[in-house]
């Protein structure tokens, strides 16, 4: 599913995270490390938000630096702690990313319905409780077709129905064939997930656990 | 009481002057750019004597105060801030103490300038009336704005009927990308967007009046273009500052090089757009509406350029003020030597998407 070849990423020339060769294949897997490791840095290279060196390839298809528009179309992501404008909306935010990531009609709707968030529809994110801002954060990384999801923190902040609607959706895509990269720093809370593969982020590098 | 008044001084004094940085530095750079000492005190003495004057300066200064209770009263709103909400447990007079001490912080600019028009023009003036005036309208501003505090610190749910219309809004017109940046600016920018605006209109405002009066040609138009693009790279700076730090995400999307760019050049189009509509509205006698085009190309392709300066490397506001400084003066020897305008913009264009192309992926997007 993914493969990271001599990936490197520094920060102002101080290196953060070093990947000589990586290969995590389909399914449901686990990144594990402390506060601080890389983990963040690791998903937001991985997502293209950050710059960083090496190949990252998607499906031995799409590259990361190559195939920009390709690679992102595929792969999404959601931050352990949301922040997006105070004034938008989640209506605003789910259509406007599900507009570019190609998210096929009434699929944000039905997101929003089943993680509860229609009601706060019509009201800024900036109002929103940190449990609202994880489920928005969660629907966009739900929207449109991807290949892989990655999910930083996902159960932080969920109430135990809004956990359930996610694990459900994650059961659901994955078998579809999407896979998912989830962490979290609590060894029980994927325990109703079918997790394939342990990693580990440690000392500025990430390994199979 | 010593440890509360430091509470709120971490949480919205000194968090106040450093979000508002950016907003110092244009006034540094409008109030002290233009103006010397001497025409600071010209223009106090000017107040001391003639209360239209004194007007404006109040009216200036209760927009500060305007400004810094839009900040206090959206700092309350954040969840991470909803313990300042503990001071209803605090006695009446003290709260109200602590109150009072932190808006006379935030209203502290404002005091500074007024102590200095007192010294330098009211005592030597002897204004008594302007003397008296003066102290009484900020002690006012200030009791005005820990009233205000107060008052939600004891209604902390009033907002929400107030939000009524915006929930109406945000239903009835969802907001698209191009409009983002422009929100957040009414929002949380209005004083620095109101201020820039106000400059780059004037200026645009006065060299289409001062074109007639003389045997002026394209080049005084293409310089006051020049220039009020210049004043906007604070604003230039706000948006890639907000994406940076809000709409990270945005780099997760699909969206190819050329759409973005044309998403940035349509957003940084409305920004120019009032003084778009100056120049049709005071077009002078003798310059063609082509003329005009050519001028909107060149400014349009100019703010791309500064806001590609941003991708190539981190820069701090100062660094890119200056950045567009050396640039409106290398600007104006080109335009003097009678360089068409339209190929300025068409060099500014082709530089600004040359850049973008080049270091979009790259850039760090450092936000603050």
């Amino acid at each position: 599913m993914l493969t990271i070849r001599q990936f490197r990423k520094s920060y102002q020339g101080v290196p953060a995270l070093h990947v000589e060769a990586l290969s995590l294949p389909p399914g449901i897997h686990w990144l594990r490390g402390a506060n601080g490791s890389g983990k963040t840095t690791f998903f937001r290279s991985v997502a293209g938000m950050l710059p960083c060196e090496g190949e990252i390839w998607l499906d031995d298809r799409w590259e990361i630096h190559r195939d920009p528009v390709e690679y992102r179309l595929r792969v999404n992501y959601a931050e352990a702690e949301p922040a997006y404008p105070d004034f938008l909306t989640a209506r605003d935010l789910i259509r406007f990313v599900g507009k570019t990531k190609q998210s096929p009609s009434g699929q944000g709707d039905e997101l929003a319905e089943r993680f509860g968030l229609t009601q706060f529809w019509q009201t800024p994110f900036g109002t929103y409780s940190s449990g609202m801002r994880k489920k928005t954060s969660l629907v966009l990384a739900l929207l449109g077709r991807p290949r892989l999801v990655m999910l930083d923190e996902p159960l932080n902040a969920l109430d135990i129905a809004a956990t359930q609607v996610l694990y459900q959706c994650i059961r659901a895509l994955h078998t579809q064939g999407v896979g998912f990269l989830l962490s979290s720093h609590q060894d029980f809370r994927f325990d109703e997930l079918p997790i394939g593969q342990h990693f580990v982020v440690e000392n500025q590098t990430l390994r199979p656990a | 009481m010593k440890s509360l008044f430091f509470l709120l001084n971490r949480c919205l004094v000194t968090e106040f002057y450093q979000q508002s940085a950016g907003f110092f530095m244009v006034i540094l750079l409008l109030a002290f750019g233009f103006f010397s000492s001497t025409e600071h005190i010209a223009l106090a003495q000017y107040a001391f004597r003639l209360p239209l004057v004194m007007g404006i300066y109040w009216v200036l200064w209760a927009l500060y105060g305007a400004k810094t209770l839009q900040f206090v009263g959206q700092t309350l709103r954040q969840p991470e801030y909803q313990i300042l909400f503990h001071l209803r447990l605090v006695p009446f007079r003290q709260r109200i103490g602590l109150l009072l001490g932190v808006q006379f912080s935030l209203l502290l600019p404002a005091v500074l300038y007024a102590v200095f028009m007192v010294v330098k023009a009211g005592i030597p003036l002897k204004a008594t009336g302007g003397l008296a005036l003066i102290p009484v309208f900020l002690i006012g501003l200030t009791v005005a704005g820990a009233a205000q505090t107060e008052y939600w610190l004891r209604h902390p749910n009033a907002r929400q009927n107030r939000q009524r219309f915006r929930f109406w809004f945000n239903a009835s017109y969802p907001t698209p990308y191009v409009l983002f940046f422009g929100r957040y600016l009414l929002r949380h920018q209005p004083v620095a967007l109101g201020l820039t605006k106000l400059a780059s209109a004037l200026l645009v405002y006065g060299v289409c009046h001062l074109y007639p009066t003389d045997d002026y040609d394209g080049r005084l138009l293409a310089i006051g273009v020049l220039l009020s693009v210049a004043i906007h790279a604070g604003l230039v700076y706000q948006f890639y500052q907000f994406e940076a730090g809000q709409l990270l995400l945005l780099r997760n999307l699909p969206i190819p090089l050329a759409k973005r760019f044309i998403g940035y050049a349509l957003v940084l189009a409305l920004l120019w757009l009032p003084e778009l509509g100056l120049l049709l509205r005071y077009r002078p006698v003798g310059v063609s509406i082509w003329f005009l085009a050519e001028l909107c190309w060149f400014a349009w392709g100019l703010l791309l350029l500064i806001y590609s300066q941003l991708l190539i490397r981190p820069l701090t506001l100062e660094q890119l003020v200056g950045k567009a400084f050396w640039g409106f003066v290398l600007g104006v020897f080109i335009v003097m030597f009678r360089v068409d305008i339209g190929l300025l913009g068409l060099l500014a264009w082709g530089l600004g998407y040359a850049i973008f192309r080049r270091w979009f992926w790259r850039a760090e997007w450092v936000g603050s």
